[in-house]
């Protein structure tokens, strides 16, 4: 019989960490299921950061557990979690300013042997976003703003991974740019790629997350779909006073 | 040309080409590690040892001990970045510092130790050669010298602009955070990094053995010049090094035959110092950056 039980791409279990000596996640749990886009919000200084680094090997996970698909990557160095099959796009800049767009591309896929592999991804990126082919040669911090938006996308292509974490990708963008960065979001979501994304912006995730994780102060205070989160919880308050409405 | 311009000129390119091997080893590991490699200088003293025991030893033409000296120099860089430095990368400043300078203290007294403070020579093939260009003589070990350090300089350029692990190198210079969320191993490219910049250190010293005594202090006159070629040449700046090395050289003789020869290490040390003031990015081009 078919297991109909739901799969997670994605699974933390009572995870702290922090900087230095500072505690900031006290134990955190969160399924990222897999399909579809899974969003994490909260107040500033909530540890959605953090959890994102701990996550992906950035900062140490100083005890709990962290599974990719089932299979056990707590404290794996950061670099070898590409192989593994997910990625992180970081906060603020994200490309390489002074290798050339195509650099930054192939660089992506540096743990990828085959040079006819690289290439066809190369290929396929182009095809997608058509003006990194035409500003190939370029340095990439020669590029706009919403370029250098472009390109730390593609870059995520070229490494073809099961789980992408992104790190307040509206952080500092036009609205427009924005929409644009939220549409290729949710295409690759369409696309087979899951996507566990902390934000600020809580209306733009809350808009394209069908899981949400709502963090605050280093602890999880809902998991569940955008639905019942808004009968559940006073976003407005919550935001404010960094508590859940009573 | 004026002969006796001339002969100055090849002689400061010959040196220059020292200080520009020397300089964009510094530099590369400069831009890449983030760190000062006090122990530049004290590399070159071994690979100057390891040329003349290669010779005693095998009663080959030193610059047979080329691949020898510049493999060894760079496992021993790729061992000192592995075992000794990935290890103070994540603490203060103070303690990057003082370990490559412990380093160099290290070397310098071993070095000191197992050869004694006697200057030794040794010649090759071609030592009492010389040939002609346009009415300048040129000693073959000179131009040897010259056309090595182009040749390996040149090759760095390539490996760096060309090959997926230079690509990853730059990469790593420019933002490590972002390159480890690339896939690449950080820490591996550190050590491959001060590998090949002790290895420039290797070739320098194979090629400086003809021309210059050996003795346990041999590398620190160019040591401390690869300071003046990182500063003029741009932090992390290789191609700026490599023409900053070349343009020292050139200075210092010329100096030396027109103005005073006791004063021609000096005058680099001006300029090292009017650069600080008033340039202090450097003053060359800034197009082959690592970082």
């Amino acid at each position: 019989m078919a297991n109909i039980e739901k799969k997670n791409i994605l699974e933390v279990r009572d995870l702290v960490s922090g900087y230095g000596r500072i505690e900031t996640l006290h134990g955190v749990s969160i399924d990222v299921p897999v399909g579809g886009i899974t969003a994490i919000i909260g107040p500033n200084g909530s540890g959605k950061s953090s959890l994102l680094k701990s996550v992906s090997g950035l900062i140490r996970t100083w005890s709990g557990n962290v599974l990719l698909d089932g299979k056990e990557i707590t404290n794996l160095a950061a670099h070898k979690l590409v192989s593994e099959g997910m990625t992180m796009v970081p906060q603020g800049r994200v490309v390489f300013p002074q290798l050339s767009v195509e650099e930054n591309l192939t660089i992506n896929a540096f743990t990828v042997k085959s040079k006819q592999v690289v290439r066809e991804r190369l290929e396929e990126v182009y095809a997608f976003l058509p003006i990194l082919s035409e500003r190939r040669k370029q340095f990439a911090g020669n590029l706009s703003g919403g370029e250098q938006v472009m390109l730390s996308i593609a870059k995520v292509l070229m490494q073809k991974p099961k789980l992408l974490l992104l790190d307040e990708p509206s952080l500092g963008l036009s609205p427009k740019v924005v929409d644009f960065v939220y549409d290729r979001i949710q295409h690759l979501a369409n696309n087979g790629v899951d996507v566990l994304v902390v934000e600020q912006n809580t209306k733009k995730a809350l808009a394209i997350a069908n899981h949400v994780v709502v963090l605050v102060l280093g602890d999880v205070r809902f998991e569940g779909t955008p639905d019942s989160l808004e009968k559940e919880i006073d976003l407005g308050t919550l935001f404010l006073e960094g508590r859940i409405a009573e | 040309m004026p002969p006796m311009f001339g002969s100055a000129l090849i002689s400061g390119l010959v040196i220059g080409g020292f200080y520009s091997l020397v300089g964009a080893g510094l530099n590369l590991i400069f831009g890449v590690i983030k760190i000062i490699n006090f122990a530049q200088g004290a590399m070159l003293t071994i690979g100057a040892y390891l040329t003349y025991w290669f010779v005693i030893t095998t009663k080959l033409d030193p610059y047979l001990a080329l691949p020898f000296v510049a493999l060894v120099l760079a496992f021993f860089g790729f061992i000192i970045q592995k075992t000794l430095i990935n290890r103070v990368l994540g603490q203060e400043r103070t303690s990057q510092l003082l370990i490559t300078f412990g380093i160099a203290l290290a070397i310098q007294n071993t070095t000191l130790a197992l050869w004694g403070p006697d200057i030794r020579s040794v010649n090759t093939f071609i030592s009492d050669k010389t040939f002609e260009v346009s009415g300048i003589r040129v000693g073959a070990t000179a131009a040897m010298a010259l056309l090595g350090a182009l040749i390996v300089l040149l090759g760095l350029f390539l490996f760096l602009s060309r090959t997926r692990m230079g690509t990853a190198i730059r990469a790593v210079a420019q933002q490590a955070d972002s390159a480890l969320l690339s896939g690449i191993d950080v820490k591996k490219v550190y050590a491959i990094a001060f590998a090949i910049g002790s290895g420039l250190v290797g070739v320098a010293s194979v090629l400086i053995v003809p021309i210059y005594d050996v003795y346990p202090l041999v590398g620190e006159h160019f040591g401390i010049i690869s300071f003046i070629v990182v500063v003029l040449g741009g932090l992390g700046n290789i191609q700026g090094a490599a023409i900053a090395g070349v343009f020292l050289g050139v200075i210092q003789n010329l100096f030396a035959v027109y103005v005073s020869d006791s004063l021609s290490t000096a005058i680099l040390f001006f300029i090292f110092l009017i650069t600080l003031l008033f340039r202090p990015q450097g003053i060359f081009v800034r197009k082959m950056r690592v970082s």
